[in-house]
């Protein structure tokens, strides 16, 4: 009892009592043992905040796709890039005067650039964020469609994930499925890294949640 | 042989007819360049990270080979 009633502040400035202080360092710890994966798994981001956050909303996790899922833009590009080599050994364009050549080489690499940088602004900004109040998924769709869907974590009903196939397995990633009793009824956290250990934290934060509203903690 | 017919029939040279679809491809290309900046600035909006600047000088470098290009088109074509 008297654990319970032990508090101290927390970082939003409310009351918490000794069990959600524990509650909160246990997803700290779980996190803090995950490891780096090249800005697809990043616990407590420093610097990094979101159009819809609230003041004092704390960030937990800050996921993308796993790093290995650019291999194969990236690969394809590789090859794009060395394609006009090809070009000195099978003169396909030489039927064009050679100022059109040039042009045609020019042309080649916009748009190899073209596709590099949205394929990267993809995955950079495609991102699915978890704080301690809430889950959000930003998603931007071709050029200029954006939408960003946020769940509260007491409105989580189920999270599963699915990991398969030889790639997943090996890297580690998979897809995180969470159903909410929000108008958005499913989230996806599509080829995350550690999806089991996404899906504890968020377990984790549920537990939390239903301590504080046992506690009658006010946000 | 099929550049005389060509020639013939719409009294335009092939070459000058490829140069002109070439430099409004290269000017449609800008367009899309200038998109692709418009879209990393209302990203960096909605997230913010210390990479954003990096981010936006690549947009930026992209619109200005997307113009030396379309220059590049209209003097050597």
């Amino acid at each position: 009892m008297a654990d319970i009633y032990s508090s101290e502040s927390g970082p939003k400035g409310k009351v918490k009592s000794k069990l959600l202080v524990e509650a909160r360092n246990e997803v700290y710890h779980l996190i803090a043992n995950a490891g780096s994966h090249f800005g697809s798994f990043i616990p407590k981001p420093k610097n990094f905040k979101f159009e819809t956050q609230v003041e004092k909303e704390e960030i937990i996790l800050l996921l993308r796709r796993h790093w290995v899922t650019n291999l194969r833009w990236i690969v394809i590009v590789a090859l794009l890039l060395v394609a006009p080599l090809v070009l000195t050994s099978f003169p396909i364009l030489s039927f064009l005067p050679a100022r059109f050549q040039v042009m045609a080489v020019f042309m080649w690499y916009l748009l190899v650039i073209a596709i590099t940088l949205e394929e990267f602004l993809s995955w950079y900004f495609n991102v699915d964020i978890i704080t301690d109040e809430r889950i959000v998924d930003v998603s931007f769709v071709s050029l200029i469609y954006k939408r960003i869907s946020d769940a509260e974590i007491e409105k989580i009903q189920d999270v599963t994930y699915k990991q398969g196939g030889i790639v997943q397995t090996m890297f580690n990633y998979g897809t995180v499925y969470v159903q909410t009793a929000s108008e958005k009824p499913e989230f996806e956290f599509n080829e995350v890294p550690n999806p089991a250990l996404v899906v504890k934290v968020l377990e984790r934060l549920r537990i939390e949640e239903k301590q504080e509203e046992l506690e009658g903690v006010i946000r | 042989m099929i550049e005389n017919i060509f020639q013939s029939i719409f009294h335009i040279s092939v070459w000058a007819l490829a140069k002109g679809v070439v430099i409004f491809t290269m000017v449609l290309y800008f367009a899309f360049a200038l998109v692709i900046v418009r879209q990393v600035y209302m990203m960096t909006q909605v997230i913010s990270d210390k990479l954003n600047f990096l981010v936006k000088i690549l947009a930026w470098v992209h619109l200005l080979f997307a113009a030396v290009v379309v220059w590049i088109a209209i003097i050597i074509l």
